[in-house]
């Protein structure tokens, strides 16, 4: 093939109409908002799902789709086919929502993030997954995990690592049984899971027990300003690339590792964010004061590198504080166009404790 | 660098072989490869892109340079085929160009290699540089062998995704970009690591390009 011939060719001699008949480059594309093309969950998948998890979880996963296929009606802007909670009993408040991102609005895909939030007079219950972008029923697999996984922590008499990491491995067979019921590989329903259940301890603080496997980040707030992550997120070299997702074969293996409880005097919050959230404000643990600032008294100039972001009120005075979140997730920077998803608990404290964020004060 | 890039390199061989249609395919194929990522938001945003040569010697001919800020090269065929040059300076690009994630930043996504061939090396140096791409997996790679003059044994060295073109005609160039473009928009997203051997997930390729077992 090769040789020593010339060391020049004669351009355009041979096939001149290559490079000559092509029109020149278009104008850079904008981004578009499109509905989900597909369903949701296609009939006989949820025919197929609803024999492995039981009339609980399926009806609420029949109730998920219902929300996100008819949220927002025919108003279809970045927000729709999104999914919020909102919250409050006790001494907490929990706030969450999962937007959908600029890349499946513009393509017409759903929303791969799921969240589930409970609370009750004493014990809340908080789960997020991010379905693998590469894996092609991962909105059905993160919305299974943090269904099974919420439910079996908020029914659990004690909570422990032990009640932690049964409800991960309930979850993890499920989803083994759902694939094998799909007639799909297990990895189809690849998620990732970040989890938090806490209530109050017997020494007077609130006792937690948290666990993650693949990235993201679940945070800690304390009254004095700190902010303690129990788990590092399972992040390689570069960017996106996680070692183990919900239903893999070391599942189990990283998530005992990561299971911790907790016993802590000066809780004040306890945030969740998938990757979609992490990656645009990384490290997050950093971020997070600001954050937390932001939620609780509202947001008028944007965090950290972001580009831009919208002006929203306290989520904790907001009328609709999961709308406001959603609202808060639009904040915008580029090449950042995942699916967002931030569930938040707030001790009746925090509107004291968290103080105003100054720009100056950011990283 | 507070933008997380998909870095694209395309590491062309301009050896004398290549001479006429092939390289007006080659260039016809970038251009092609542009207009397709300016028709594509998220591409917009996170690919960069970067053109490398190898013929007597390598050349980065274009540096790792966002989507809307490209200029397709001009390139020209002749000499011999240093394919160690060329993989050497695929390598000296990752040191000097790429963002690893640290505890404070994150870093670029695992770039996309796309490795043009139409023979056999010349250099003796290349079995080096192949065997540091292999062993340390920087990137994914996709090899293709263009015609059957190419040794597909030496590009397997490089990568297992090795993809064969049979013919060398306009046609097939331009379909081998279409599933270059196709491969970078669906590239950036949550993949799991290459140690369960599941971070490349490639369009089918088009026809007439088949893949090496």
């Amino acid at each position: 093939m090769s040789d020593t011939q010339s060391a020049a060719s004669p351009v355009g001699s041979k096939d001149e109409s290559l490079s000559s008949a092509e029109p020149p480059p278009p104008k850079p594309a904008t981004w578009t908002v499109k509905s989900p093309v597909e369903p949701w969950c296609p009939p006989e998948v949820e025919a197929a799902i609803a024999q492995v998890v039981g009339h609980e979880t399926s009806d609420r996963l029949r109730a998920r789709q219902t929300l996100l296929a008819g949220s927002h009606g025919a108003d279809v802007d970045e927000s729709a086919f999104s999914q919020i909670y909102e919250l409050h009993a006790g001494a907490w408040r929990v706030i969450g929502a999962a937007r959908r991102g600029r890349r499946h609005a513009h393509v017409g895909a759903w929303c791969e993030d799921a969240v589930f939030a409970h609370l009750g007079e004493s014990r809340g219950v908080l789960v997020v997954a991010d379905g693998a972008g590469s894996a092609a029923w991962s909105r059905l697999g993160s919305a299974i995990a943090v269904d099974m996984v919420g439910a079996a922590l908020r029914d659990a008499p004690l909570l422990d690592s032990d009640s932690m990491n049964r409800a991960i491995e309930a979850a993890v067979d499920a989803l083994r049984q759902c694939a094998t019921a799909m007639n799909v590989a297990p990895r189809t329903l690849r998620t990732t899971l970040l989890a938090v259940a806490w209530e109050p301890s017997n020494s007077g603080g609130v006792r937690l027990v948290t666990t993650q496997v693949g990235d993201g980040v679940l945070v800690l707030a304390h009254s004095d300003g700190r902010i303690t992550q129990p788990a590092a997120g399972d992040a390689g070299e570069w960017s996106g690339e996680v070692h183990c997702f919900l239903p893999d074969d070391e599942t189990m293996s990283r998530a005992r590792a990561a299971t911790a409880v907790h016993d802590v005097a000066d809780l004040v919050a306890v945030v969740l964010v998938t990757d979609g959230v992490e990656d645009a404000l990384y490290p997050f643990a950093k971020h997070a004061p600001a954050v937390l600032s932001q939620l609780v008294h509202g947001a008028s100039v944007p965090l950290g590198n972001l580009t831009a972001q919208p002006v929203t009120p306290s989520v904790l005075t907001s009328g609709s504080p999961g709308l406001t979140l959603l609202e808060w997730l639009a904040f915008e920077k580029r090449g950042e166009n995942d699916d967002r998803t931030l569930a938040v608990a707030l001790h009746h404290s925090a509107s004291h404790v968290i103080t105003p964020w100054a720009p100056s004060a950011s990283a | 660098m507070t933008t997380r890039r998909l870095p694209v390199y395309i590491l062309a061989d301009v050896s004398g072989s290549m001479q006429g249609t092939p390289i007006e395919s080659v260039k016809s194929g970038i251009r092609q490869l542009h207009r397709d990522l300016l028709g594509d938001p998220q591409a917009i945003e996170s690919a960069y892109l970067s053109i490398i040569t190898f013929g007597n010697s390598a050349q980065q001919t274009v540096p790792l340079t966002e989507v809307a800020m490209f200029n397709p090269p001009e390139l020209t065929a002749g000499g011999t085929t240093n394919f160690g040059d060329g993989l050497r300076m695929l390598i000296d690009s990752f040191d000097r160009e790429l963002v690893r994630t640290t505890a404070d930043q994150k870093g670029d996504w695992r770039p996309l290699v796309f490795i043009l061939s139409d023979g056999a090396p010349t250099d003796v140096d290349w079995p080096m540089y192949a065997q540091q791409l292999r062993e340390r997996r920087p990137a994914n790679i996709i090899a293709v062998a263009c015609g059957d003059q190419a040794d597909v044994n030496v590009l397997k060295q490089v990568t297992e995704n090795v993809i064969l073109m049979q013919e060398m005609s306009p046609d097939a160039f331009r379909a081998f970009f279409s599933f270059v473009s196709a491969s970078v928009k669906q590239t950036s997203q949550k993949v799991g690591s290459v140690a369960d051997g599941s971070a490349i997930t490639l369009p089918p390729p088009p026809p007439g390009i088949t893949i090496v077992p």
